[in-house]
């Protein structure tokens, strides 16, 4: 199998988790993500071309290069949108980190990485990741009420703890 | 539990669940999908002959700690940077040619095992250690591609950082 089917195949599994995902079937995308990410994964080895023998390195574009990367890429986003769908939000933020890493501009993966922080009630981070959404996406209405829900939970337990230590002043 | 792994060049190798886990990639996959696979897991970016010594690096460490999932642990950064704490098991399993040793690196990125990955940058980082432009070139089929005059230039730009 030449890299270019390898890109060809890591991209249909990518679809076929797409639509199980769309269909709310969120274990059997995971399946297909994870399958994806086995031929996509490692298969842009050019880097290493300078020492290792030609036989080993892939013959890729620049193009198939940057589809790999983008492929992957969506890959990550899906799967942390199918973490928090199965309330697995430590694993959300991991993936969401990961693509963090190799596009930290990405709006998706700020976005998602608030949404998981809310779920897990990790407030403070969640309210930064979604800023940091905002600030790339000012028009984006999901980040912006995903950011006042934040806010407002934010209020709600100041307020609550106010009650409590004023109840415990009147005692 | 076992698992079954097929190489790009169609091998089939069964391993225990603990030891495919010590590689991320299928640790994440098999966390995911839940039971034993029925059908063999492929691995495309792997040929047989590198899979088989991977897993039998990953077989003698199955008992290890795992690295933390996030990637930029203090405790654990500060013991991947020192080069000279390679153990005896894994300083003879690495003796092997240099084409070897850089697929091993390349499948251990690929199937992201830390420790594997680690062990093969040290190796490589080792091999490198005080020898000369000429020997590094010689050591890893480099081409020299630069003109005597960019030679004599970098020459000079670095002559400060050069060993008396």
């Amino acid at each position: 199998m030449s890299g270019r089917e390898k890109l060809a195949t890591g991209k249909q599994l990518k679809d076929q988790g797409n639509e199980h995902f769309k269909a709310g079937r969120i274990k059997e995308a995971l399946g297909m993500y994870n399958q994806a990410l086995l031929y996509l994964n490692g298969l842009d080895n050019s880097s290493m071309a300078g020492v290792v023998s030609s036989g080993l390195i892939e013959p890729l574009t620049a193009d198939d290069k940057a589809e790999i990367d983008a492929t992957i890429l969506a890959c990550w986003l899906n799967m942390a949108a199918c973490y928090i769908r199965q309330e697995r939000y430590t694993k959300a933020v991991d993936f969401c980190d990961k693509v963090l890493k190799k596009d930290e501009n990405n709006v998706k993966a700020h976005f998602r990485k608030g949404q998981a922080l809310l779920k897990s009630n990790n407030l403070d981070p969640a309210e930064q990741s979604l800023l940091k959404a905002a600030k790339l996406a000012p028009t984006d209405l999901g980040v912006r009420e995903t950011l006042e829900q934040v806010r407002t939970r934010i209020r709600e337990l100041e307020q609550k703890s106010r009650d409590e230590l004023r109840a415990r002043l009147k005692m | 539990m076992k698992i079954t792994l097929a190489s790009q060049d169609a091998q089939q190798f069964k391993v225990d669940k603990e030891i495919a886990e010590r590689s991320m990639l299928l640790k994440n996959m098999l966390e995911d999908v839940g039971d034993s696979p029925d059908t063999a897991i492929p691995l495309p970016n792997v040929t047989g002959r590198i899979l088989r010594k991977v897993i039998e690096y990953c077989t003698h460490h199955k008992d290890d700690p795992t690295p933390p999932p996030s990637e930029d642990k203090d405790e654990f950064e500060s013991g991947r940077r020192r080069a000279d704490d390679i153990e005896e098991w894994d300083a003879q399993f690495i003796k092997v040619d240099t084409d070897e040793l850089f697929e091993i690196i390349l499948a251990a990125n690929y199937m992201d095992i830390r420790p594997l990955l680690d062990l093969g940058c040290k190796t490589v980082a080792n091999m490198i250690k005080g020898k000369s432009p000429e020997e590094i070139r010689t050591l890893f089929n480099i081409e020299n591609d630069f003109t005597p005059e960019e030679e004599e230039q970098i020459r000079r730009e670095n002559e400060w950082a050069a060993d008396a």
